[in-house]
């Protein structure tokens, strides 16, 4: 499986392609990019091809080193996330990393620490790699991988080669979908909006499962009347259980809310996310209005920053629905 | 040897190679001359402007074998191992990863020996803000007093949060950001040693880009030479780097389309928002980038009207130039277009602007969904209701006056029209309508106004006879609507522009027209409002409107429907 | 994979891999230890990625192949083991058994292709040198290792060859510095490497109490191999560079005292009982015919002794970490003498053993 299996980000590959065949790699990388588009599996990729002893500046995927790089288990190639049960990367882990940069590779050719999501690393681990991240150790590579640079400092950033990942098009996603996962091309299509060009989500068995879940989130919240307050106080319960799933809810009330507003604005469904919904957002938005729509985006974004502040949940979730139904 | 990046390659190495940091160098290199070498030093600066290497560079100054010299040599072996960072005597301490107590008696038990091989013991201390606060306590007697072979240097990007107590035991050196002259030409330099072929406009893009960090410069130009990829050591790229490209590589969006963006929010034209937003994505361009530059973008225009304001001020030539400064590194042309698209703006809606913009890149950049924030913060732009600046509002009211010459006695003083340029609008428009003629006025113009569509379109008109006024021409025709049902008609983009039509007919000239949610003003009102939301939902639009039109002319308010069909 | 082995072998191998197996979990694999049986060669293997350790067992290979399994486990199965005889086998799906007498096993592994591979070293390019030479060089130097991990270059020791035969090993903690030289015939090293303080504590570990017999070395780009009879200790080595030490060894200290070592060792653990904890401070003060030694704790009281030295240069008073001297006192072999060079009050002092031009150590002095 060499490079040319990637799907998209010809630009980036092609940047890095070179910059391994001239030896000119940087020593850290910053991969930006929305969730699942593939910045993990450049790096890995990045990874074999420097270790692939079948390849020259690429990989083939089935040797010792490329079956290690994939099973997380190659003795220069590190992946560095939050460890179990932690929000966080932490300054031991960042020690720690800087530590075996500090032995020479055990393969003889560099070390390799993908650290993902970079953003994760608390405040004090972001501040403990900046020396490391200037000037490692010889034969080192550091790649961050994030989706934007809001979690980063500004000099953490400004250390590393920046590479941005788009995401891909959705006609892409739905090839993909179709051909390599035997998707029938209308699913494929939904789920190519859904996962708004990230092929990891779209090849997600949680997509499947949010694509089955928001469709009975709209319809629920369809059937609301400002009369029925034990209607919409039920759906707050409901929701309320888990804290994953109140905000999951959130967050798709957010892109549903969204699409509402882009169909308010341009009375099309050209880009819409939640594409199956499409009847349902234009009866929302010939309902609303944009203000109002706006008005509630903002409040769906408010409720599940309370909620992640750990408030109530169902008080936040009733408020919001009172917000919804026109209550308040 | 392995592939060193820019930013070490061409790291300076003497004083004088230290890019726009003349103030701190100088007198660092005369301290050293002239023997008066300060036992702890704190360099503060943004990121990369030359902090740590001058910490480098000066403990190679104490320490080269032919010093301590402002000129070290480079070539002894003290010199050497600096530059590698090896040497026995400089330790290069991070305060991130030694920031506690331990650590920092570790270095308090350490300094007590001498130097293994050197004249001096050097502690640089980089990042040294994050050393907690019971460890800058325990090291506080050291770096009053140190022995004489120790020197501290400590290097912070924040140095506000130091304790007094250390800030004052430093002798401190503030580095600056870099002009963005100073960096094109080092950039420049660079470029044609590692034969890169960039133009000018590029050069100016990149040190924009850099925003005074030389390390951010050449980071990015690190990026654009993988992109070009010159084909051997020594040989020139056979690409040339012009503006077009450099933006295609740094997945920047044209300057463009930030004018693009700023017309159609002010045009209220969030249609056009979203469409260019689609455009920019597709074209595979950063978009937080993107919405960080709005929030430049939006400041340059607030800038811009606040600096004509100045102008106008009686021999206020002074704001201006100070304002402009602002401005930074703009080109004269852009300034040009700046002051175009704010021409018909108030200050206060360019307020609205910036902050609306600033609160929404703050979503954009945390959001798992950046190109729906930037939508939805645009829209949000698009819809905010723009205020016109009180200076013609006054001029306005002034020939509305005439024109409608309805007697003298509400003429607005003349007296009021030097206040028109104190940048203070917020404040100033709201106590326009203060004046209690005035508001009887508004209220007579807006009956008539009122009247007017109703004789145009009656439904219309009746929706507008439920509502008030906020704010009236010569300025924009601001309307607040406190029932939803209200808001959702009038918003409607048909309605609201048969609705600007209408107002620019009345009014004779082109009126903004904005419809904002306010508050309940009455609580029956507001029952009122909830009863016929609640009731209208079952009965088609037209049955909406013959009961409102009925509670219009008969008074009175809903108390329960029934349904005919049951 | 499957093989018989005596219980008693394959235990004393798999001791060696207990110390070494990965307690920080990073990698799943490095809680194993790889089984790899070929040629009716037994090998098992275990790494932390910082050192890795091999042995070889005696046994029947009925079938060839290899396996990893959890290393804590094994040994433990291992050690409580009924009878002498052990039987392995790898099963379906990556599993072990583990048969001994009416007892069975069966335990998860891993797929051994997962283990991370050392390379493989010619046995002609391992160089054969006495085990108590190299033990006690590293014991003699090992001790002056900084413990101060962002020094990194510091934190190993530096081995390196001078031609003819004759390899140094030097470590400094930028306080003190021990070097040591010996003939022990050429390692193949072109250039200095650092080895880990990890990877050498392990070596003392494998030549504890050897006074006889041979190991082999050998070194690769990235690692150093040491063999000792049938356990062979990999260590990756340090990047970076180690600094020029040369110039911290004194050449012009003219004060030189000698003192009989065992009984300077003494006087110097009584005085420093009331040296303060953290910085073990002690003065040494040089007279004519004296030495004396002093401690002077404003919290406990104060200690002096002297010793009877012939010395006639002036007088001179040196302030040093009594640490710093006892480490070293304490691996030099009992009697004989140890000979102190002084500059001044602030230059490094230079300590030798008399009679061993090979071994010196250089102290900063300290200020009390």
């Amino acid at each position: 499986m060499p490079f040319s299996d990637i799907v998209g980000h010809a630009k980036q590959l092609e940047s890095l392609r070179w910059a391994l065949e001239k030896e000119r790699l940087h020593h850290a990388y910053l991969f930006l990019g929305p969730e699942g588009v593939g910045k993990k599996a450049v790096a890995r990729s990045l990874a074999m091809a420097i270790q692939c002893r079948e390849q020259d500046y690429d990989f083939c995927g089935g040797c010792a080193d490329c079956v290690r790089i994939q099973s997380g288990n190659h003795p220069d190639v590190r992946f560095v996330g939050p460890l179990v049960g932690k929000k966080e990367i932490t300054i031991q882990q960042v020690r720690e990393l800087e530590r075996e940069l500090n032995y020479r590779a055990f393969t003889g050719r560099k070390k390799i620490v993908v650290v993902d999501p970079a953003s994760l690393m608390n405040y004090p681990a972001q501040n403990a790699i900046l020396k490391t991240l200037e000037e490692p150790p010889k034969n080192s590579l550091l790649i961050l991988i994030s989706t934007n640079t809001g979690g980063l400092l500004p000099t953490l950033a400004s250390r590393c080669l920046r590479l941005s990942f788009a995401p891909l098009p959705p006609e892409i996603v739905a090839n993909f979908l179709v051909t390599q996962k035997k998707a029938a091309p209308e699913e494929a299509e939904i789920l190519a909006a859904v996962s708004m060009g990230s092929l990891g989500k779209a090849i997600s068995q949680e997509m499947g499962e949010l694509v089955q879940k928001r469709k009975v989130w709209a319809e629920r919240i369809h059937s609301l009347t400002p009369q029925d307050c034990r209607g919409w106080m039920k759906l707050a319960e409901d929701l309320a259980g888990e804290r994953e799933e109140s905000l999951k809810f959130l967050e798709w009330v957010e892109t549903w809310y969204r699409d509402i507003l882009i169909y308010c604005v341009t009375g099309n469904s050209r880009g819409l996310s939640n594409l199956e919904l499409e009847e349902n957002i234009k009866q929302q938005a010939d309902k609303n209005g944009r203000e109002r729509v706006l008005f509630l985006l903002s409040q769906a974004v408010l409720t599940a920053a309370t909620i992640r502040r750990n408030v109530n949940r169902r008080m936040a979730l009733e408020n919001f629905f009172a917000h919804m139904v026109g209550v308040h | 040897m392995s592939y060193l990046v820019l930013a070490r390659k061409w790291r300076p190495q003497r004083f004088e190679d230290i890019v726009g940091q003349s103030h701190i160098t100088r007198v660092l290199r005369n301290a050293i001359s002239a023997g008066r070498i300060a036992h702890a030093y704190l360099f503060t600066g943004v990121r990369g402007v030359g902090k740590t290497t001058a910490a480098r560079i000066l403990a190679k100054a104490l320490n080269c074998e032919t010093g301590p010299t402002a000129d070290p040599c480079d070539q002894c072996g003290q010199c050497v191992e600096i530059m590698g960072g090896s040497s026995i005597d400089v330790y290069e301490i991070d305060g991130a990863s030694n920031r506690g107590i331990d650590e920092v008696r570790q270095i308090i038990e350490n300094v007590r020996y001498q130097p293994a091989k050197s004249r001096f013991k050097i502690y640089i201390i980089d990042e040294v803000h994050q050393v907690t606060k019971d460890a800058f306590n325990a090291l506080l007697k050291t770096l009053e007093e140190p022995p004489p072979f120790v020197k501290f240097i400590l290097a912070t990007t924040e140095p506000h949060r130091l304790p007094e107590t250390i800030l004052s035991r430093c002798q401190r050196f503030d580095f600056r950001r870099i002009p963005a002259r100073e960096i094109i030409q080092r950039l420049s330099e660079i470029a044609e040693k590692e034969g890169l072929r960039i133009t000018e406009g590029a050069l100016l893009l990149l040190a924009r880009e850099a925003e005074g960090s030389m390390r951010d410069g050449q980071s990015l130009l690190e990026q654009i030479l993988s992109y070009a990829a010159p084909s051997a050591e020594g040989e020139k790229t056979k690409v040339l780097i012009d503006e077009i490209l450099l933006q295609d590589i740094l997945g920047i969006a044209e300057r463009k389309t930030l004018y693009d963006l700023s017309a159609a929010v002010i045009r209220g034209d969030a249609r056009r928002c979203v469409e260019i937003v689609g455009d920019v994505m597709t074209q595979g361009r950063d978009l937080p980038r993107l919405s960080r530059d709005l929030v430049e973008h939006f400041r340059n225009l607030l800038v811009v009207r606040l600096a004509q304001d100045g102008k106008r001020e009686p021999g206020g030539s002074k704001p201006q130039s100070s304002l402009f400064g602002l401005l930074l590194d703009l080109p004269d042309q852009e300034i040009e277009d700046l002051r175009r698209q704010v021409a018909e703006l108030s200050v206060d809606t360019l307020m609205d602007f910036f902050c609306f913009m600033a609160e929404g890149d703050e979503g954009v950049s945390h959001s798992p969904y950046p190109r729906f924030a930037l939508e939805t913060a645009l829209v949000r732009l698009a819809t905010v209701p723009k205020a016109v600046p009180i200076s013609h509002i006054l001029d306005r009211l002034e020939k509305m006056e005439r024109k409608l010459s309805r007697g003298a006695s509400s003429t607005p003083p003349p007296q009021r029209r030097e206040d028109d340029v104190a940048i203070e609008g917020p404040e100033r428009e709201a106590s326009l309508p203060d004046s209690i003629g005035e508001e009887n006025d508004r209220e007579e113009v807006w009956k008539k106004f009122v009247a007017f569509v109703m004789r145009e379109k009656k439904v219309l008109g009746s929706h507008l006879a439920q509502v008030r006024p906020l704010e009236m021409p010569p300025g924009p025709l601001k309307i607040g609507v406190g029932e939803r049902y209200h808001l959702s008609y009038l918003q409607d983009a048909e309605n609201l522009s048969s609705l600007r039509e209408f107002a620019r007919r009345f009014f004779s000239r082109e009126v903004v027209v904005g419809v904002t949610p306010v508050g309940s003003r009455k609580p029956e009102v507001q029952e009122e409002a909830n009863e016929i939301g609640n009731a209208s939902r079952p009965i088609n639009d037209a049955g909406k409107d013959i009961v409102k039109e009925t509670l219009r002319i008969f008074g009175g308010s809903v108390k329960g429907i029934k349904n005919e069909s049951r | 994979m499957e093989l018989k082995a005596k219980r008693g072998d394959f235990l004393a191998t798999l001791y060696w891999t207990q110390g070494i197996v990965e307690r920080r979990n990073t990698m799943p694999i490095l809680a194993n230890v790889l089984i790899e049986s070929y040629k009716g060669n037994i090998r098992l293997t275990a790494t932390d990625l910082e050192v890795g350790v091999r042995g070889t067992v005696d046994g029947e290979v009925s079938q060839e192949g290899a396996i990893t399994a959890n290393a804590k486990k094994l040994y433990e199965i291992v050690r409580e083991a009924p009878e002498e005889t052990l039987q392995l086998k790898r099963l379906e799906n990556d599993w072990v058994e583990v048969k001994s007498g009416k007892s069975v096993f069966k335990i998860v592994g891993m797929d051994a292709r997962e283990f991370p591979q050392f390379p493989n070293f010619d046995k002609e390019s391992l160089s054969t040198i006495p085990a108590n030479i190299v033990r006690e060089m590293v014991e003699r130097t090992m001790f002056s290792v900084s413990t101060d991990e962002t020094r990194h270059s510091l934190n190993g020791v530096f081995i390196e060859e001078l031609g003819s035969g004759s390899v140094r090993m030097v470590a400094t903690d930028g306080h003190r510095l021990a070097l040591m030289e010996r003939q022990i015939g050429s390692l193949g090293l072109e250039k200095g490497v650092i080895l880990p303080r990890k990877g050498l504590a392990e070596v003392r570990k494998l030549l504890e109490g050897s006074e006889n017999g041979l190991v082999s070395i050998g070194f690769k780009e990235n690692m150093g191999l040491i063999v000792k009879d049938h356990v062979e200790l990999f260590m990756r080595l340090i990047e970076g560079e180690f600094p020029d030490y040369t110039k911290v060894i004194p050449n012009d200290n003219q004060h030189v005292v000698k003192v009989e070592k065992d009984n300077f060792l003494h006087a110097l653990r009584r005085v420093s009982i009331l040296s303060s904890e953290r910085y073990k401070g002690i003065k040494m003060e040089l007279n004519e015919g004296r030495l004396s030694l002093s401690t002077n704790n404003p919290d406990l009281g104060e200690a002096v002794e002297d010793i009877d030295i012939e010395y006639q240069g002036k007088s001179l008073t040196v302030g040093f970490n009594a640490r710093y001297l006892l480490d070293v006192l304490g691996v030099l072999e009992a009697g004989g003498e140890v000979e102190i060079s002084f500059k001044d009050a602030l230059s490094p002092s230079l300590l030798k053993k008399a009679g061993d031009e090979g071994y010196l150590y250089v102290i900063m002095p300290m200020r009390l």
